[in-house]
């Protein structure tokens, strides 16, 4: 790791901790369950929203 | 009694109220006074069957993007346009009104009377499917207005039909309409009467009033907007997809749902009023071709890119447990400054101009359908109940190319309002600044949600029977 990289990572990780010290629920978006659980499909001029489990 | 021309000798007769237009507008207002016992004359200006001389007077031009002619959206002729409407019966909804002068309730009590004049159930049921999603029921009404309703205008003695007679433009003196300027077989005669009811249609009541404003500068306000905040439904194909039946119906146990006709949707008001949007509805109509054709290519579709999806469909399909179609939609539409009727330098055979309008698609419209579509998509996914697709014209915000038919809900141009700045008529349908002219049918919306309009114009001409009830009394 270059000494750049190391100044990046390590203000990355400060800014993180600042967050979850101050505004913890900040530092942990909450995961938008609606729209991991989805699989989008194009064909034919047409946008498909289909389920994950489609197979 | 219905007549093929003008007969002098009923002129003379006590009829207190002239309507111009026999279309489900003008008749409804008619049968009601005729309860009321309230002589009325009705003029016509199309026969009573179909002539294509007659329906070629109801050509214009329109300028902008593409909509249905308007010889071949209306009809002219005994019963208007009700000859070739759908039948598709349904009310406003509450938040349609947030615009207007009066509110759902203030027409209301109409409702049941309309229903019956349709030959309906009045029966309209929302069923909440999430807090994104209704689905709602729609009646299906056969009344055509002209077949129909014949022999009870025959017979009446309250009301007379002249058939042939086109009204021109209006006279008046100092506010009060004096006559209505009808031509009946190319002679030009005045028709006298107390109150005009002008029910002529979407385009041709704002038509009439802007002739009648040039042919008599006193009669109409110059700052009166007419013709102007016009609007229809689009009616677009929005998408397609697969909903399962049974699995609606187990799951929100809601029998009225379990039926061979179209199933509908709409996004709910509180999904309106959170994303600021204009309403629609969406309809999947199950076997659209009896051989399932369409049903099977979009089963199809699915099956290249999940396979066993595909395959677990093409079951449902064959023991009729899904809806599979085309997503046809109703869209609202708000007022645009581009979207307006004017007179074209054309004339008729009566001498009047024809209409022109100008219109054009509007972003917010398609912005609502896309969003309110996506919304039902995820829906669909979230709750199991069935897999939609998107056109790439509403996915990409485009003008809509695919338009499943349409132009048929002409609406605006008379619109109800506060005053002469913002409107036409009040909140009794008069035309600003005159005594005595009303204005009925889809012309006086002020906002046309997504509803089929027929219905609530006749509720209208059942308040405005009221109304002159009222005044004459
Ligand atoms: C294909 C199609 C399908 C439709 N489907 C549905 C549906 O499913 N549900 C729904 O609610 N609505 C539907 N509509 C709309 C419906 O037909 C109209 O809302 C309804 O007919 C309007 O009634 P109206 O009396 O205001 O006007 P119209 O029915 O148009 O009647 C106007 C009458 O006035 C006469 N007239 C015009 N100018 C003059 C003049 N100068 N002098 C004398 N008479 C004149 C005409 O000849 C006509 O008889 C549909 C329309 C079309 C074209």
């Amino acid at each position: 790791m270059s000494f750049f990289q190391f100044k990046k990572h390590r203000r990355n990780f400060l800014k993180f901790l600042g967050i979850f010290l101050f505004f913890p629920s900040k530092a942990f978006p909450k995961f938008n369950t609606k729209l991991i659980n989805k699989r989008i499909v194009k064909k034919n001029k047409f946008t498909w929203f289909l389920d994950f489990n489609d197979k | 009694m219905i007549f093929n021309e003008i007969k002098k000798e009923y002129l003379n007769l006590d009829s207190p109220v002239l309507i111009v237009g026999s279309g489900p507008a003008g008749i409804s207002a008619a049968l009601d006074l005729e309860k009321k016992n309230i002589s009325s004359i009705i003029v016509e200006a199309g026969s009573e069957f179909y002539d294509e001389k007659s329906q070629s007077q109801y050509e214009g031009q329109i300028i902008g993007d593409k909509l249905e002619s308007l010889s071949q959206s209306r009809l002219r002729q005994l019963g208007g346009t009700s000859g070739i409407w759908g039948g598709w019966c349904r009310p406003f909804e509450s938040y349609d009104f947030e615009k207007w002068l009066i509110k759902k309730k203030d027409i209301d009590p109409f409702l049941e009377e309309a229903c019956s004049i349709l030959e309906i159930q009045n029966n309209f049921r929302t069923s909440s499917l999430s807090q994104d999603v209704n689905q709602i029921e729609y009646q299906y009404s056969n009344i055509q207005f002209g077949s129909h309703y014949k022999e009870h205008l025959n017979k009446s003695d309250k009301i007379k039909i002249f058939l042939n007679s086109q009204l021109t433009y209006f006279e008046s003196v100092n506010g009060n309409i004096t006559n209505a300027v009808v031509n009946n077989n190319d002679k030009s005669i005045k028709v006298k009467s107390n109150h005009f009811i002008l029910a002529a249609g979407g385009i041709e009541n704002s038509r009439i009033l802007l002739w009648s404003r040039i042919k008599n500068k006193r009669l109409l306000d110059k700052e009166l907007p007419i013709g102007k905040m016009w609007m229809h439904h689009p009616f677009i194909y929005g998408g397609k997809g697969i909903v399962y039946k049974t699995k609606l119906n187990k799951r929100f146990s809601k029998k009225f749902l379990d039926y061979e006709g179209p199933v509908h949707f709409t996004p709910s008001e509180n999904f309106l009023s959170q994303n600021n949007l204009l309403s629609c509805s969406m309809h999947i109509i199950p076997n659209e071709d009896k051989k399932l054709k369409n049903a099977k290519q979009i089963i199809r579709e699915i099956a290249c890119f999940a396979p066993k999806l595909g395959n677990k469909l093409r079951m449902f399909l064959e023991k009729k447990q899904l809806y599979c179609g085309n997503i046809k939609m109703h869209l609202e539409e708000n007022y645009e400054s581009n979207n307006y009727i004017s007179l074209d330098i054309k004339k008729d055979l009566s001498g009047v101009p024809l209409p022109r309008l100008n219109y054009l698609q509007s972003k917010s419209t398609i912005k609502s359908c896309k969003k309110a579509l996506m919304s039902f998509a995820n829906f669909c996914v979230e709750e199991n109940i069935g897999r939609i697709a998107l056109s790439d014209d509403i996915v990409n915000e485009n003008k809509i190319q695919n338009i499943a038919g349409g132009g048929y809900h002409h609406s605006g141009g008379t619109i109800m309002g506060v005053n002469k700045n913002n409107s036409v008529v009040d909140r009794n349908l008069k035309v600003h600044n005159t005594n005595n002219l009303y204005v009925l049918g889809s012309s006086t919306f002020t906002s046309i949600g997504y509803v089929n309009p027929t219905l609530s114009i006749i509720q209208f001409s059942l308040k405005l029977s009221k109304h002159i009830k009222e005044k004459l009394a």
